[in-house]
């Protein structure tokens, strides 16, 4: 009903739902799903008509963050590619960088649960993002700061040349 | 779940499930809001995510989120996958890891483990994973091969810092200098530079964990070597260190062999050439086969001196020897001043005269004289000149580019594609002030002294090189204005104290060696 009341509105694109480890459904594009690796490899076996993927491993709250990881990507993609065609000059790499950097700029919990998802899901380029802010905050700080930073307990290893 | 609940829910861009017990449960057990998701438009859905994403409510009661907040909280780093935790680590410099060790015993394992080492220098720039460029008046430079990728925006060189190996050693002989014998697989082999006849210690040390191993002292301690090398036998994964002595008698040099594991030195006896002379210690290893340049024979041919490549196979303990490339010096002096590097894998000689352009042959095939080809000239304001002992000049980088000494012995960087330097090479020095904002612990910083001939080095933060140095002077003044004597012997009294006493400060002279 809705089509014939706009003809010109495009045809309603294939989706994939995503079940979270809590039990709520994530629609999401074709596309934007096949951002995960795992579900890319799922997709070919499985039959035309299942889209469903139940994901025991991640939270609703971290498939949230995952499916706007995604989804920017998908369409930043598409506009630096559209961008690179019509020849004309975008800084659409750097603006989906700096995304990037605010995107990830999260609590250390959040940061391990993204870290934790984008390895089960197989996402390369949400983990290298998420691997690299993890290293950045090791980067500079002392044995004593990483282990309030990741709440790692002191288990009394000694550094021998740090007394002297 | 009444039809405005369902709509907000979906609005929010999820769909409740009726919690049906999840785990176990097939597709054939939908729950009946499918058909209803179903019809939605995902696009409002994708907005509705970013905007109202916030105020979702809790799927799971309070209390088990509490749990699962408090879990986490707990073991974030130990319970993710090694795989992970060794990826993270690659991405740190050197100096980072060797502190990382000390987080918690879990962390120390990781870091020492085998298979991260291979990671790590998978990650890397340089083809050689640790390369030091070693001079006695000058800092010696460890390339990290991590950090050396924002080579132009960010410091690269640090400072070997080995705490415990270079108190050891100031304690034990006073002030010394190292040699480098040869850098194997991110292991580094020093010698100090023996002056006074004592026996010659080796010390290997691996940079990124700061620990270093020496092996035992051999029998004929008291022989100085004339040269010594450092290699790897890939074949059975041993790692051996060499002595060439002097030859006392006609049968030829001594030499002798301590593989690492063993628990002493062995000597090799057959098909030992003559060596009279080799001009460095420093040896590189290409092919398998350790080489340094000097005077050498073998027992088969006649005996003449004259100037080629030794090399040494390190599986079979085989020496022979490699022709020089036709080098625009000839007479053995000139050749004297050959240096062996190693680019691309390949064996490479830079004829380090005097005068003219520098350049560097690279032999294209190993052991086929014919493939000697002069592969690049530099202009000499390029290099060091310097006087230098035992380092590699020239260090390739993965991407092809050159890492050498300038002139001034900073590091330069070199672009062989480009065929110049760029200007905007950053000096050492001012990457270590640049360091030094960042307060990190172990910059370096030279600070004139009292003289153009002695510096101050430390490895404390500028700051705390800047008390040394005002505590240092008024302790020479103070001294020099009760004995009167101006002449400098009150400062040599006082850095002669001080660099025993004081850890952070360690000292070196310029251009006068005589002093110390």
């Amino acid at each position: 009903m809705k089509d014939s009341f706009n003809p010109s509105i495009e045809p309603p694109k294939k989706t994939v739902t995503l079940v979270s480890s809590d039990g709520y459904d994530f629609e999401v594009e074709e596309e934007v799903a096949l951002e995960s690796q795992v579900i890319k490899d799922g997709f070919e076996d499985k039959a035309v008509d299942d889209r469903e993927y139940l994901l025991f491993n991640v939270h609703s709250d971290t498939l949230e963050l995952i499916i706007k990881y995604c989804e920017k990507h998908v369409s930043s993609r598409k506009s630096i590619s559209a961008a690179a065609a019509s020849s004309s000059s975008s800084n659409g790499e750097e603006a989906l960088k700096e995304w990037d950097e605010h995107f990830i700029s999260v609590d250390t919990n959040t940061l391990y649960d993204i870290l934790m998802a984008a390895d089960y899901l197989n996402i390369k380029s949400l983990l290298d993002l998420a691997i690299q802010k993890v290293a950045d905050t090791i980067h500079g700080r002392s044995p004593e700061q990483i282990r309030k930073k990741f709440n790692i307990e002191n288990d009394s290893i000694i550094d021998p040349w740090a007394s002297e | 779940m009444g039809d405005r609940e369902r709509d907000r829910d979906r609005r929010r861009g999820r769909t409740r499930r009726s919690r049906t017990p999840e785990r176990n449960r097939s597709r054939h057990t939908r729950s009946p809001d499918r058909k209803f998701k179903k019809s939605s438009k995902y696009r409002l859905r994708s907005r509705s995510i970013d905007h109202h994403s916030r105020r979702r409510r809790s799927p799971l009661p309070r209390k088990h989120r509490d749990e699962k907040e408090q879990q986490n909280k707990k073991e974030v780093f130990s319970k993710l996958p090694v795989d992970i935790v060794f990826d993270i680590f690659a991405r740190l410099p050197l100096d980072t890891i060797s502190e990382c060790k000390w987080v918690s015993k879990a962390w120390y394992d990781l870091v020492l483990h085998p298979r991260f080492a291979d990671i790590y220098f998978a990650r890397s720039r340089t083809s050689l994973p640790c390369v030091v460029f070693f001079s006695r008046y000058l800092p010696s430079y460890l390339i990290d091969p991590i950090s050396l990728g924002n080579y132009e925006t960010s410091a690269t060189a640090h400072n070997l810092k080995l705490k415990g190996f270079k108190e050891n050693f100031r304690i034990k002989c006073g002030w010394v200098c190292f040699e480098v014998v040869g850098t194997v697989n991110g292991l580094i082999c020093y010698c100090p530079e023996s002056c006074d006849y004592e026996p010659v210690p080796y010390y290997i040390c691996n940079p990124i964990t700061r620990d270093y191993l020496m092996p035992p002292t051999s029998l004929k301690k008291d022989i100085v070597p004339i040269g010594s090398g450092f290699g790897f036998d890939s074949l059975n994964n041993e790692y051996k260190l060499l002595r060439i002595l002097r030859n006392s008698s006609e049968d030829g040099n001594e030499v002798e062999v301590f593989t690492l594991g063993s628990d002493s030195w062995r000597e090799i006896t057959i098909n030992v050439p003559y060596i009279y002379y080799l001009s460095r210690k420093f040896c590189v290893l290409v092919n398998g086969c350790l080489h340094w340049v000097g005077v050498a024979n073998l027992k088969t041919t006649k005996n003449v001196e004259c100037t080629t490549i030794l090399s040494f196979n390190v599986a079979t303990e085989d020496f022979d020897l490699i022709k020089l490339p036709p080098l625009r010096t000839k007479g053995d002096w000139g050749t004297m001043e050959t240096e062996l590097m190693v680019l691309g894998e390949r064996l490479c000689v830079m004829e380090n005269s005097p005068w003219g352009e520098k350049e560097i042959w690279m032999m294209k095939d190993y052991g086929v004289h014919s493939s000697w080809a002069k592969e690049y000239v530099f202009e000499r304001k390029f290099f060091y000149r310097g006087f230098h002992s035992g380092h590699p000049l020239v260090i390739e980088l993965k991407n092809s580019e050159l890492l050498l000494l300038n002139e001034d012995g900073h590091l330069g960087y070199f672009d062989p594609k480009r065929r110049f330097l760029p200007p905007s090479t950053l000096s050492d020095r001012e990457k270590m002030n640049q360091q030094s904002r960042k307060d990190v612990s172990n910059i370096s910083e030279w600070e004139p002294l009292f003289s153009q001939d002695c510096w101050l080095y430390t490895e404390a933060t500028a700051v705390e090189a800047r008390e040394a140095y005002l505590a240092i002077r008024a302790e020479i003044e103070e001294l020099e204005a009760r004995s009167g004597d101006r002449r400098g012997a009150a400062a040599w009294t006082v850095i002669g104290r001080r660099s025993i006493h004081s850890r952070s400060v360690v000292f070196g002279s310029r251009g006068r060696s005589s002093s110390w």
